[in-house]
């Protein structure tokens, strides 16, 4: 399967009509902009623009979404959600690079999160040096959670497919090529066979996505399908890459969850095509769920793990989760599961100790197999926010007294991204 | 030109010239200036520190007598001092828990930098090492220079930090590996130079390669507490039931949080037979509540628990239910809420627990 | 989960035997709760929404009974407890 980015950098942003990119800033219509989301979405929308390094906090933000469409004559993305249901992840992909869709709401039961443009909490998170075109969104009268995040997510998507559809006519700045052949045929061939030439046989490394599906506002979509009644399936990277994947969390806490814009740019998966062919074989990806039920837990484990171990042939996997305490068990599930079928792992997760960092158990749950984890940090380590001159997706959250000009004092966890369990975070811990 | 830092000095007798074994039982007492092993201290100083004054007492004293730390804060009260450093004490035990405990309560008490030194079997590290910074030595006063290079370059960073926990925005100050400290237990958040991604891919190659790596998360030791007694026998005992389900009556009256709770609410079910759907709603933030809120007896099982009760299996339910939420709750917390209801438990005569979770 | 476990373990310490229902069972043992019951799911620990109001009575009222057997079982170490299938 052969993927091809066609990469368009984003260098500036400025408010403008018509919608356009030139020489790498973008220009943004955003009263256009935001009357088409309000007809695509049935919400209250209205498009602000933000700058990486501008005194700005972006409040109540419930995902992020890098603008994406597809090189052929609809642009359609999102295959299975907002596009038709087609196979992700071959033929080419217009990219935003260094912009971000940002979703920002406000509802009882709804749980945003907090990004910095600039100072210390800026460089947290990834998304603290992004430029961001951010949807404020407000609920039509009594709506209740469920639709609006589905409305909200609408939005999302919309804006994230017209942003890339008005600017693909422009030259790209780079063409990245992700070409990967996963049949045996394909490894074979191109790759050194075990002890040829004397070399070492490369390693089969794999990863293992685990979805969570804990309610209407708290699961990640496989090609618009729910995960929760659903068995583990292989993937090839490639699909996640390009939108196969769209997160829909909307009621966790935004430490917790992985953003669509993470999945799109995947740093597992990433890593794995940098290496591949040199430190080892990228064998291939399997999605699992993670389910609610104990005997549907140990299952989804035993079913990921075979497809590792027996269909990939993987040495070691890398597996990551999503949500909180019952992910951490998911997670201790796999790695039991695969290391018991003689494949190894490692796990990436972060850590739930208290603000003073000194705690029994960092985790909810661990296996003694578990000895290989990366962490992320302690989601409850708290951090300063200076005051700031602008705040956009609202002045207030539920979580967070007072306004939110600052100066705040804030739990890691109320960043995106800051302990991305996916890893696309530079956050690590020390022990002190 | 920064003012220099005013040092205190601990010393046992011994390092202290008063004596050897025979002064072992000597009271703490103040002393003007540097001794023994202090003078090497302010050498090391230099410029960028005076040491103002030695504590010296005898090991006996103080390993006999836990108020001897307060006696020497006593005797602290009116030294204005910016730094205290004790022994190093190397592998020898009583010295140890001295320098251990005078750090450790200096530092709580006057929050000013703390370090000694020690010999990593020195029973007093993996006593002391979380409340005060000691410095890895070697086993005897035969490396004393070393050692007293070690406390002296760590008591320096620290009077230098903001922070006297050591840690700064965007780096640590201070760290074991770099500052030869015993670790204290702490995890803090660094920013690295490497995506997490990154570092899983290199760490499983070396796994799957035999070749060494550390875990980013060591494994916690799992907690263990000897079984509570059984009951005797049912058909007289009082249960109660308690749930970290976040189960509360609708519109949660009392506030208690979704997340991280660190207190608990009781609320009756005195002639209740069972807990209606709309009377009750959960308020954890953990899990997607909507079975519960249709029937609450799914996480408290009053129904159930009622028909035991009526048909006589135990003796009798206590008429109130406590609950919090356990979602990103930490253990401490969740051990002191539990503390609490036990001893609401035991003011009601109730003999057995049935505990929820999710 | 974790709070669970923890305050199981606490009120065990203090010599009340506390039978601690719950779904994730790893964790349960790994905190340190001594009686450990089998719960049918994380979203509704002693019941099941695709039962039967009867079924499900019936299932909640033997998942108590072996929370009662738990408590009048001596034990010298933790032990996991299932309820009899239906």
């Amino acid at each position: 399967m052969r993927l091809e980015l066609l990469v368009h950098r984003i260098r500036d942003l400025r408010a403008g009509a018509p919608t356009r990119l030139g020489g790498g800033v973008l220009t943004v219509d955003t009263a256009a902009l935001g009357e088409a989301l309000r007809a695509a979405a049935g919400i209250e929308v209205r498009v602000e623009l933000a700058r990486p390094g501008e005194s700005v906090r972006l409040s109540n933000v419930l995902d992020l979404i890098e603008p994406r469409c597809k090189d052929d004559a609809g642009g359609a993305y999102f295959a299975g959600f907002h596009a038709p249901l087609q196979v992700a992840g071959s033929g080419g992909t217009h990219v935003l690079e260094g912009l971000a869709v940002v979703e920002t709401g406000a509802l009882r039961g709804l749980i945003g999160g907090v990004i910095d443009l600039s100072g210390a909490a800026a460089r947290l998170t990834p998304f603290g040096s992004l430029h961001h075109v951010v949807l404020e969104t407000a609920p039509r009268a009594g709506m209740d959670k469920t639709s609006y995040a589905a409305a909200i997510r609408r939005a999302g998507l919309e804006a994230a497919c017209l942003l890339a559809r008005a600017c693909r006519s422009a030259a790209p700045d780079e063409r990245r090529t992700y070409d990967l052949s996963l049949t045996a045929e394909g490894s074979a061939s191109s790759l050194p066979a075990a002890g040829a030439d004397g070399a070492p046989r490369l390693p089969r490394i794999a990863y293992v996505c685990m979805l969570h599906a804990l309610g209407d506002t708290r699961e990640s979509y496989l090609y618009g399908q729910r995960v929760r009644d659903f068995t583990p399936t292989l993937l090839h990277p490639n699909e996640v890459l390009d939108g196969a994947v769209v997160s829909h969390h909307y009621d966790i806490s935004p430490g917790m969850k992985n953003t669509t814009y993470t999945f799109q740019n995947h740093p597992v998966i990433r890593d794995l095509y940098a290496r591949h062919g040199r430190d080892l074989i990228f064998a291939g990806v399997v999605a699992a769920n993670q389910p609610v039920r104990l005997e549907d837990k140990e299952c989804s484990a035993f079913m990921t793990a075979r497809l590792s171990a027996h269909l990939l042939r993987a040495d070691g996997v890398i597996i990551t989760k999503e949500g909180a305490g019952a992910g951490d068990y998911d997670l201790m599930r796999q790695c039991q599961a695969h290391e018991a079928m003689g494949v190894r792992t490692v796990l990436i997760d972060n850590e739930q100790i208290n603000a003073s960092g000194i705690g029994e158990m960092p985790l909810i749950d661990v296996t003694p197999y578990a000895e290989a984890m990366v962490s992320t940090g302690n989601v409850e380590e708290l951090v300063h926010l200076p005051e700031v001159a602008r705040v956009l997706g609202g002045d207030t959250m539920v979580n967070v007294p007072g306004s939110l000009r600052g100066p705040l004092r804030l739990e890691s966890i109320v960043i995106p991204g800051a302990n991305s369990t996916l890893g696309l975070t530079s956050m690590a811990t020390a022990h002190v | 030109m920064v003012e220099p830092l005013r040092v205190v000095h601990y010393l046992n007798q011994f390092f202290g010239q008063i004596g050897g074994e025979e002064k072992a039982d000597a009271a703490p007492r103040l002393h003007q200036g540097p001794l023994g092993p202090g003078l090497l201290l302010q050498e090391r100083l230099g410029e960028r520190g005076r040491v103002v004054a030695t504590v010296i007492c005898g090991d006996n004293y103080a390993a006999e007598r836990q108020e001897t730390a307060g006696e020497v804060l006593a005797l602290l009260r009116g030294l204005e001092f910016d730094a205290f450093v004790a022994g190093p004490a190397f592998n020898a035990g009583r010295y140890g828990l001295a320098c251990g405990s005078l750090c450790a309560a200096v530092r709580e008490a006057r929050g000013v930098p703390c370090v000694t030194g020690m010999f990593a079997e020195n029973p007093a590290v993996e006593q002391f090492r979380r409340r005060a910074y000691i410095v890895r030595s070697g086993s005897t006063a035969r490396e004393m220079a070393q050692a007293m290079e070690a406390v002296t370059a760590l008591l320096l960073k620290l009077a230098a930090a903001p922070d006297e926990t050591g840690v700064q925005a965007g780096g640590l100050a201070v760290s074991p590996e770099a500052d030869g400290y015993f670790p204290q237990g702490r995890t803090v958040n660094v920013v690295g130079d490497r995506l997490a991604a990154a570092r899983a891919v290199e760490m499983l190659l070396a796994r799957v390669q035999g070749r060494p790596f550390h875990t980013e998360i060591p494994l916690p030791a799992p907690g263990r507490v000897p079984p509570a007694p059984a009951l005797r026998e049912l058909r007289g005992a009082c249960l109660a039931l308690v749930t970290e389900g976040g189960l509360v009556p609708a519109g949660n009256p009392d506030g208690l949080v979704g997340a991280r709770a660190s207190s608990y609410r009781a609320y009756s079910i005195a002639g209740l037979g069972s807990l209606r759907a709309g009377a009750y709603e959960s308020v954890h933030r953990g899990f997607d509540t909507s079975a519960v809120n249709a029937d609450p007896n799914r996480i408290v099982p009053l129904d159930a628990a009622r028909q035991l009760e009526a048909e006589g299996v135990f003796g009798k339910l206590h008429e109130t239910y406590y609950v919090t939420s356990g979602c990103a709750t930490w253990i401490e917390s969740s051990q002191a809420m539990a503390a609490g209801i036990a001893a609401e438990l035991r003011r009601n005569g109730v003999d057995g627990v049935i505990l929820t979770a999710t | 989960m974790r709070c669970g476990a923890a305050m199981a373990r606490e009120l065990e310490r203090q010599g009340i035997p506390t039978a601690l229902v719950a779904t994730l069972v790893s964790t349960a043992l790994t905190v340190g709760a001594n009686r450990i019951v089998v719960g049918t799911g994380i979203q509704h620990p002693l019941g099941n929404p695709k039962l039967s109001a009867e079924e499900e009575r019936r299932q909640r009222r033997r998942l108590l009974e072996c929370a009662l057997q738990s408590l009048t079982t001596d034990l010298q170490e933790q032990r996991v407890f299932e309820a009899a299938a239906a």
